[in-house]
C-alpha cells in the first residue's frame, strides 16, 4: 500500500498534471511533512545514554584522548617524534596516526566530539581495543545514513544490533549518541552489556572527564609478565604533544613483590631539592636523602644488579684479601660517606685514548663534618714506581689521584672545593670541574634529575663504535653500513635539543615527569 | 766524424751527470713533552714518559744526482706509522717526489707513541694524541727542509765492516747473527763529512727497568754523539736499522742499565769511523725502485692489505727498504741474492715507510716466540719479500712470478670431485686452492669464522668475558688461534709446508686459515675451545693372506664425519716425492685415506675413548701427508710414529703389498700394535671398542668371518652394509659416512665410493698408482 497526496482545486476544475492547483495547501502540507521528519530525526537522535554506562572497569587500560579530530595533525606534525630512537618503527606509527579516514573533517568533528575513550585488556597489541565517544546530533544522523549504506552490513546480535564494517575490520554500535567502536566483537558486546556495577565508577568517570591540558591520558595496569609489569602494577599517564616540545608525567604504584627490591631505596625518602647538575652532554643531580654508599646498595637492589649492589660495595670497601690496600678501596672510602647530593655528568667520549673512554665528572654533598682529607693520602709503598696505580696527592693542583694506564681519561682524580668533593675519571676535566662547580637548585624538587642532549651523546657513541668497525670488531657492520647507519642516528639525535626526566618516590609509588625539547620542524 | 761526435756527447753528458752530485744533511730535535706515551713496550699499558736521558732526532740526507734527488730520513722513533707517513708527506718540501723519500725509524723503544689512530696499534703505542703527531712531523720535514737548504757539491762512497760481538740472535740461542755493518759517507768537495750513516741490525732495546718511561734514542743516540763527536760538527751522524727481526745488542760485558746503551753506541760509532775513514767518494748515480705491491693474505683481518717496497740504488750499493721487521736470515737471503745479481753491496733496511709487524722466514714460521707471535702474513712472507724486492733491482735477474696458476685436471667421480695435481708443492696447493675456492672459503667461513662470531671459539675468561656483545672479537680470536696452531707445523715436512701455503694462494685466504682448518678437529676437542668439527670415527678393515685370494692383501675403510662436506679425491703427483691417492674434502692437505704409488695404505680413525689429542706436534694426518708421500713400507710409517709421541687418541691401519705387514696401530696412553687374525685385521676390536663403534665392527667381524675368501667386490659390500635393526653410527655405512675405498696394494688400486644426499653409495671409481698409469 502507498499512500498518494493529492490535490483539489476549489473551483472543480480539471486538474492539469505537473501545477500546484493550490499554493498554499502543498506549503502546508510540505511544513508539516518537514517537522515530522525533523522530529523524527531529532528522535531518533537523541541523547539518551550516558557515556560511563558502556565503558568497563576493571580492564587493563583506559586512556582518554582529548579532542583527537583537531589535536591529530598538531600531534602528528610535532618535531618530538624525532626524539623516537627506532626511524622503522616510528614511521609505522605515525604512518597509522596519518591514515586518512576518509571522511572530511566536518564530518569527523560531527562523530567524534570532545573526548574519545580508550579500553582494553590487550595492552602488547591493542586486539582489544574499544572506543568510545558521543557523536553530535549531526554526526549521529549521519551514522544513519552511513548504516543504510552498502559498505555496512547489521549484525544482529542477539538483539544488540551492532554494525559491522568489514572493510574497515571493526565493529559498532550506536546508544543514542553514543559510538562504540572495537575490531573486537566480544568486546563490543560486553560494553553494551555491562550489568550494574560492572561500568567505572564515579572517581574514574571523574578522572576521565576532568579537563586538562594535555592531548592524552590514562592507566595501565599491568601483569607482571608484561615490560615493567614485574616492578610495577600500574601506571597513569598524561602527555602533551605541542609542535617542538612534549611532556609526559606519569605515576607507577610498585608492585607489592617489588616493594622489598625498592624499599631500601624509597622508604623514607620524598621529594628533595636537587643541586643544578654539572655541564654535560648527560647530566644527573640526585638527592634521596641517603650518603653514596646507601643510595649505591639501595639502587643496585632496585635494580637487581649484578655489581651495582651492596656485595659489590663492601667487597671494595674491605680491600684485598691479604689486607693489602687497593684503590677501589680508597675511592669507596672516600666517597661512601658523602652525600646526600649527588651530581654526574658525562661530558663527552675521549676518543684518543687507549680505547674509547666516558668522561665522567661527579660532584659529592659533604656532609657537616665528614670533610675527606685528601691531602693526607698514605704515600705510595716503599719502591712503587711513578707511574704504579697508587693514590696520590698532587700538593701544586690539590688534587688526589690515581694513574691507571694509558692517558688522562684513565687517571680519576678527585678535589676539595667546597661542600663538594669532586671526582672525575678524567684528571683534567677533574681540575677544571673543581674551579667551576655550579651552584644553587634546580626549580623542581625530586629524587632524580636526567637532562640528555641526544646530539653530542650520538656523535661521541657512533665516533667510539667506528672505531671497532675500523678493525672489523663491530658486530652486525662493516664500515661502510656503519657510517650509513651513524649518518641517520646523528641526523635524528641533531633535531632533539634535549630529553629531561625529573622523578621522585615515596614508599610505594614513583612519579616521574619527561620533557622533550626539540628543534622546529 | 759523426760516431765521434756521438761517442763525445755520450761521454760529456755521462761526465757531467757523474759530477753533478749534490748532497746536504740536517737534524732537527723531535724529542716530546714529558706527558707523552712512549712507543714500543706493550707493559708500559699507554703511560706516559716520566723523564728525558736523550734528545731524540729526525736526521736527514738530500742526495741529487742530477737526474735523481732522494731524502733519507732516519727518525728517533718506534715506527715510522701510516698517520705520520701521511702527514710528513704532506709538509715535506715538493722538490723531491714522494716516491723518492725513504723514512726510517731507528726503532728505539723509548721515543714517542700517540701518533696511530688505530685501536689495536693504541694498545701499544699509547692514546692518540694529534698534537705529537703534528710536531713530530713538522720536526721531520724541518730537517727535510734544512739538508735541502744546506745541499753543496759532493762525493759519496760506501762500504762494510764486520762484527761478531755486538749483536745476538734474541730468538734462538746461538742463532744467526748479521755480521755486517754497512757504512756510507757522503763528503763536500773539501772531503769534510756531510754525514756518514750506519746500517746495523738490533733492536734498540737496552733500556729497561726503571729507566722505561725515560726518553732515549737508545744506542743510536750513544752513537750519534760518539760519532760526531770524533767526525766533527757539521757531520750528521745518520743510523738506519737492518733486519733486526730477531737481533738485539749482544752485552758481553754484562752492563746494565744506560751503561750497556752506551757501549753498543761507542763500540758501533768506532767500527763505523774506522770503516768510513777508509773510504774514498766519488761520483754517484742514484736509482729509486718504487712499488706499492699487495700482500699475502693474513689471518688478522685489521693488518693491512697493501704495502710500499722501495730501493735505493747508489752506484753498485743496494740498498733494500722493508716496512717492518725481517728477521736476520731474510736480511741475509736478500743480501745473497743481491750480490749474486752483481751488486758490490746490499744492505736491507727494516722499519721503512710503513710497519708490517715482523716478518718471520718460513723455517722459523713454527718457532714458538715472540717473533712468530707478531708475524702475520704467513710462512711465505719471505719469498714474497725475495720476490717483490727482486723485481725492483735493476741489475741482471728477476724472481719467478706467481701470476700464473695451473688448473687441476679434473676427473669423473659420481658425487664428489676428483682433481689430479701436478707439479711443485706448492703448486699442487694452489691448484687444489684454485679448483676448490667456493668450497674451501665455505669451510673457513661456516667452520672457522662463524665459530667464533658465535662465541664457540672465544675464550670466556681473562679481558675476552669483559667485552659487551656488540663487539665482535673474532678478528682477534682468529689470529690468536692461528699463532696458538702454529707450532704443530714444527715437524712438517717443507713440502707439507708449501702445499698448504699452496692451497692458502690458490684459494684466496691466509696460511693460517688453512692450517687452522687442518687443526680444526683436534682444537675442537681443547677446553674451552670446542665446536668446529666434531671428532670422526670410521671403519677400518683389512682383508690379509689366503682370505684376500690372490689379491693378498685387501683394506676397506669407510670415513664417518659428523658434519656435512663435500667430498674429494686427490691424485697427488709431485715433483719430488712419491704420487699418492688421497680422499677427503676440499680443504684437506693431510691424509685420512691414501694410498701412494708404493702401494703403501693408510687410513686413520679418532677414538675418543683412548686419549684427546694433543696440540704438541702436527695433525695425525698431517703426519700421515708426510709419510704417504716418502714412506714405502708399513716399517717405514712404524718408525716415523715411533718418533711422534704427541700422537694420541687415534688407530692407525697401515698396510703395503706385503699382506703380513699389515698393522693397526693403536695411539692411546700407550702404544699397541695389532696384526691380523685368521686373515682379519680390524680398526678396533670389537671387544675393546665403546659405544657405537662396538656394533659396527662387530657386524664387520661377522660379515668378514661369513666367507672364506672375499675379494674386493665382497669388501665393498662388507663396507657399504647397513645393518637392519641398527641406527646412526651402530651400521657400518651411515649418515656421516663421506666416502667409502676398498684398496688393492698389490696392484696399487683403489675403489673410492662418494655417497649422494641420501646416503646412498655412489658408483666407485678406480684409482690406479702404476707408473704406467696416465
Amino acid at each position: 500500500m502507498s499512500e498518494t497526496v493529492r490535490n483539489y482545486s476549489g473551483s472543480g476544475g480539471q486538474v492539469r498534471p505537473g501545477k500546484w492547483k493550490s499554493r498554499g495547501g502543498c506549503l502546508r502540507q510540505s511544513i508539516i511533512l518537514t517537522v515530522i521528519l525533523l522530529a523524527a530525526l531529532w528522535w531518533i537522535t537523541r541523547d539518551t545514554d550516558d557515556v560511563a554506562a558502556f565503558m568497563p572497569a576493571g580492564l587493563r587500560y583506559n586512556v582518554v584522548v582529548a579532542d583527537p579530530v583537531n589535536g591529530r595533525e598538531r600531534m602528528v606534525s610535532s618535531a618530538v617524534w624525532n626524539a623516537w630512537p627506532d626511524i622503522a618503527s616510528r614511521e609505522r606509527l605515525l604512518q597509522h596516526f596519518r591514515q586518512d579516514p576518509g571522511l572530511p573533517q566536518w564530518v569527523m568533528n560531527n562523530l567524534v566530539t570532545e573526548r574519545l575513550y580508550l579500553f582494553g585488556d590487550d595492552v602488547r597489541a591493542f586486539s582489544d581495543v574499544l572506543a568510545i565517544t558521543r557523536m553530535s546530533r549531526i554526526g549521529a544522523l549521519l551514522e544513519k545514513f552511513h548504516s543504510l549504506s552498502g559498505s555496512v552490513t547489521n549484525d544482529y546480535a542477539g538483539g544488540l544490533r551492532l554494525r559491522h564494517a568489514a572493510d574497515d575490520g571493526v565493529y559498532y554500535a550506536v546508544r543514542g549518541r553514543v559510538l562504540l567502536i572495537s575490531p573486537d566483537r566480544d568486546a563490543l558486546i560486553r560494553s553494551l552489556t555491562l550489568r550494574q556495577g560492572a561500568a567505572i565508577d564515579e572517581m574514574t568517570q571523574e578522572e576521565l572527564e576532568r579537563p586538562g591540558a594535555e592531548d592524552f591520558r590514562g592507566t595501565v595496569q599491568l601483569a607482571a609478565d608484561d615490560p615493567l609489569g614485574d616492578s610495577f602494577e600500574s601506571i597513569a599517564f598524561a602527555v602533551r604533544i605541542d609542535d617542538d616540545q612534549a611532556y609526559a608525567k606519569c605515576h607507577a604504584v610498585i608492585r607489592d613483590t617489588a616493594r622489598p627490591r625498592f624499599g631500601p631505596l624509597l622508604n623514607g625518602t620524598k621529594p628533595y631539592p636537587l643541586e643544578v647538575p654539572l655541564p654535560g652532554a648527560i647530566e644527573l643531580s640526585a638527592n634521596f636523602g641517603k650518603p653514596v654508599r646507601e643510595v649505591w646498595a639501595s639502587l643496585g637492589e632496585a635494580l637487581e644488579s649484578a655489581w651495582l649492589n651492596a656485595a659489590q660495595w663492601q667487597k671494595w670497601e674491605a680491600g684485598a684479601d691479604d689486607g693489602a690496600p687497593t684503590n677501589a678501596q680508597f675511592v669507596t672510602g672516600l666517597t661512601g660517606p658523602l652525600g646526600p647530593g649527588i651530581r654526574l655528568s658525562c661530558t663527552g667520549i675521549d676518543l684518543n685514548e687507549m680505547a674509547p673512554m666516558p668522561i665522567l665528572v661527579g660532584a659529592v654533598q659533604n656532609p657537616p663534618g665528614g670533610l675527606p682529607a685528601l691531602d693526607t693520602l698514605p704515600p705510595p709503598p716503599p719502591g712503587a714506581k711513578p707511574w704504579d696505580s697508587y693514590p696520590r696527592y698532587d700538593a701544586e693542583k690539590k688534587l688526589a689521584h690515581i694513574p691507571l694506564i694509558g692517558g688522562g681519561s684513565l687517571h680519576p682524580a678527585a678535589a676539595l672545593t667546597g661542600r663538594h668533593l669532586i671526582v672525575s675519571t678524567n684528571f683534567d676535566a677533574a681540575e677544571t670541574a673543581a674551579s667551576s662547580v655550579p651552584s644553587g637548585t634546580l626549580p623542581e624538587e625530586g629524587n632524580v634529575y636526567i637532562r640528555v642532549q641526544p646530539k653530542p651523546v650520538i656523535e661521541g657513541l657512533t665516533g667510539a663504535l667506528r672505531q671497532f668497525a675500523e678493525v672489523g670488531m663491530l658486530r652486525g657492520y662493516t664500515l661502510e653500513s656503519f657510517d650509513a647507519a651513524a649518518e641517520t642516528w646523528t641526523a635524528s639525535a641533531s633535531r632533539v635539543h634535549e630529553l629531561v626526566v625529573i622523578a621522585s618516590g615515596v614508599a610505594d609509588s614513583i612519579d616521574a615527569e619527561l620533557r622533550v625539547h626539540c628543534a622546529p620542524r | 766524424m759523426d760516431r765521434f761526435l756521438c761517442a763525445a756527447a755520450l761521454l760529456l753528458g755521462v761526465a757531467c751527470r757523474a759530477f753533478s752530485l749534490e748532497a746536504g744533511a740536517a737534524k732537527t730535535e723531535i724529542t716530546p713533552p714529558l706527558n707523552t706515551p712512549l712507543n714500543g713496550y706493550g707493559d708500559r699499558l699507554g703511560r706516559s714518559a716520566m723523564s728525558v736521558h736523550d734528545p731524540l732526532w729526525a736526521r736527514c740526507l738530500y742526495l741529487n744526482d742530477g737526474a735523481t734527488s732522494i731524502l733519507l730520513v732516519n727518525v728517533d722513533l718506534c715506527v715510522i706509522n701510516r698517520e705520520l707517513r701521511d702527514r710528513v708527506f704532506e709538509l715535506a718540501p715538493t722538490e723531491v717526489p714522494r716516491e723518492n723519500v725513504f723514512l726510517t725509524a731507528t726503532h728505539t723503544h723509548s721515543a714517542q707513541g700517540g701518533m696511530s689512530q688505530s685501536l689495536i696499534a693504541r694498545a701499544v703505542s699509547g692514546p692518540f694524541m694529534p698534537s705529537v703527531l703534528e710536531s713530530t712531523a713538522a720536526a721531520i720535514a724541518e730537517a727535510m727542509k734544512g739538508s735541502l737548504a744546506s745541499s753543496k757539491r759532493a762525493t759519496i762512497g760506501f762500504s762494510t765492516a764486520t762484527q761478531d760481538s755486538l749483536t745476538e740472535n734474541r730468538q734462538v740461542e746461538g742463532g744467526t747473527v748479521d755480521p755486517q755493518i754497512g757504512v756510507i759517507r757522503v763528503d763536500d768537495s773539501d772531503g769534510n763529512p756531510i754525514s756518514i750513516i750506519a746500517n746495523f741490525a738490533a733492536h734498540p732495546t737496552t733500556v729497561d727497568g726503571d729507566d722505561k718511561f725515560a726518553i732515549s734514542a737508545d744506542y743510536p743516540g750513544a752513537y750519534y754523539t760518539a760519532l760526531e763527536a770524533v767526525a766533527g760538527e757539521f757531520c750528521v751522524a745518520m743510523f738506519i736499522n737492518g733486519a733486526e727481526g730477531n737481533q738485539r745488542p749482544a752485552n758481553p760485558q754484562k752492563l746494565s742499565g744506560w751503561a750497556h746503551t752506551e757501549w753498543v753506541g761507542k763500540q758501533l760509532a768506532a767500527k763505523v769511523m774506522e770503516t768510513a775513514e777508509t773510504i774514498s767518494g766519488g761520483e754517484a748515480v742514484l736509482h729509486v725502485g718504487h712499488s706499492t705491491p699487495t700482500l699475502p693474505q693474513s689471518m688478522a683481518s685489521f693488518m693491512p692489505t697493501e704495502t710500499v717496497l722501495k730501493t735505493l740504488e747508489i752506484n753498485d750499493l743496494l740498498l733494500t727498504f722493508l716496512p717492518g721487521e725481517p728477521c736476520v736470515e731474510i736480511g741475509l737471503e736478500l743480501r745473497r741474492r743481491a750480490l749474486q745479481r752483481g751488486y758490490k753491496a746490499q744492505f736491507t733496511v727494516g722499519l721503512a715507510n710503513d710497519h708490517l709487524l715482523y716478518f718471520v722466514p718460513r723455517e722459523l714460521y713454527s718457532l714458538p716466540s715472540y717473533e712468530c707471535d707478531m708475524s702475520f702474513y704467513g710462512p711465505g712472507i719471505d719469498q714474497w719479500i725475495y720476490r717483490e724486492c727482486g723485481a725492483l733491482m735493476t741489475k741482471n735477474g728477476g724472481e719467478p712470478s706467481l701470476d700464473t696458476v695451473k688448473d687441476a685436471a679434473t676427473g669423473e667421480i659420481a658425487n664428489g670431485t676428483s682433481l689430479t695435481l701436478r707439479g711443485s708443492h706448492f703448486e699442487m696447493g694452489q691448484q687444489q686452492g684454485k679448483a676448490l675456492r667456493d668450497a674451501i672459503n665455505s669451510a673457513h667461513q661456516t667452520q672457522l669464522v662463524q665459530r667464533c662470531d658465535d662465541g664457540a671459539w672465544i675464550p670466556d675468561t681473562g679481558w675476552w668475558s669483559f667485552a659487551p656483545s656488540f663487539i665482535n672479537l673474532t678478528p682477534l680470536a682468529l689470529p690468536r688461534l692461528a699463532i696458538g696452531a702454529r707450532p704443530m707445523l714444527a715437524t712438517l715436512s717443507n713440502g707439507a709446508i708449501d702445499m698448504l701455503d699452496g692451497i692458502a694462494n690458490g684459494a684466496g685466504l691466509p696460511f693460517d686459515a688453512i692450517w687452522l682448518l687442518q687443526c680444526a678437529p683436534i682444537l675442537s676437542a681443547q677446553e674451552p675451545v670446542t665446536g668446529a668439527f666434531n671428532a670422526f670415527s670410521c671403519t677400518m678393515l683389512a682383508i690379509t693372506g689366503e682370505r684376500a685370494g690372490s689379491d693378498q692383501i685387501l683394506v676397506g675403510r669407510n670415513l664417518d664425519w659428523p658434519d656435512a662436506a663435500p667430498a674429494a679425491v686427490f691424485d697427488v703427483q709431485p715433483e719430488s716425492g712419491m704420487r699418492y691417492v688421497q680422499v677427503g674434502f676440499p680443504w684437506t692437505a693431510g691424509a685420512y685415506t691414501a694410498m701412494n704409488e708404493a702401494g703403501l695404505v693408510v687410513a686413520v680413525e679418532r677414538v675418543e675413548s683412548i686419549h684427546p689429542p694433543s696440540l704438541a706436534g702436527p695433525p695425525i694426518d698431517m703426519v700421515l701427508h708426510d709419510a704417504i708421500l716418502h714412506d714405502r713400507s708399513v716399517a717405514d710409517v712404524l718408525a716415523r710414529l715411533e718418533l711422534l709421541p704427541h700422537l694420541r687418541g687415534y688407530h692407525v691401519l697401515i698396510a703395503d703389498p706385503g699382506h703380513e705387514n699389515t698393522r693397526v696401530i693403536e695411539l692411546g696412553e700407550s702404544r699397541i700394535t695389532r696384526v691380523a687374525t685368521a686373515g682379519v685385521l680390524l680398526g678396533s676390536n670389537p671387544d675393546a671398542a665403546k659405544g657405537d663403534a662396538a656394533a659396527r665392527y662387530l657386524r664387520a667381524a661377522n660379515l668378514a668371518r661369513g666367507e672364506t675368501v672375499i675379494d674386493s667386490e665382497e669388501l665393498a659390500a662388507i663396507m657399504s652394509d647397513a645393518e637392519p635393526g641398527r641406527a646412526g653410527l651402530q651400521r657400518i655405512r651411515n649418515e656421516t659416512t663421506r666416502h667409502s675405498v676398498v684398496f688393492e696394494p698389490r696392484f696399487r688400486r683403489m675403489h673410492v665410493s662418494f655417497p649422494d644426499e641420501n646416503g646412498v653409495p655412489g658408483k666407485p671409481q678406480t684409482f690406479s698408482l702404476r707408473k704406467s698409469a696416465p
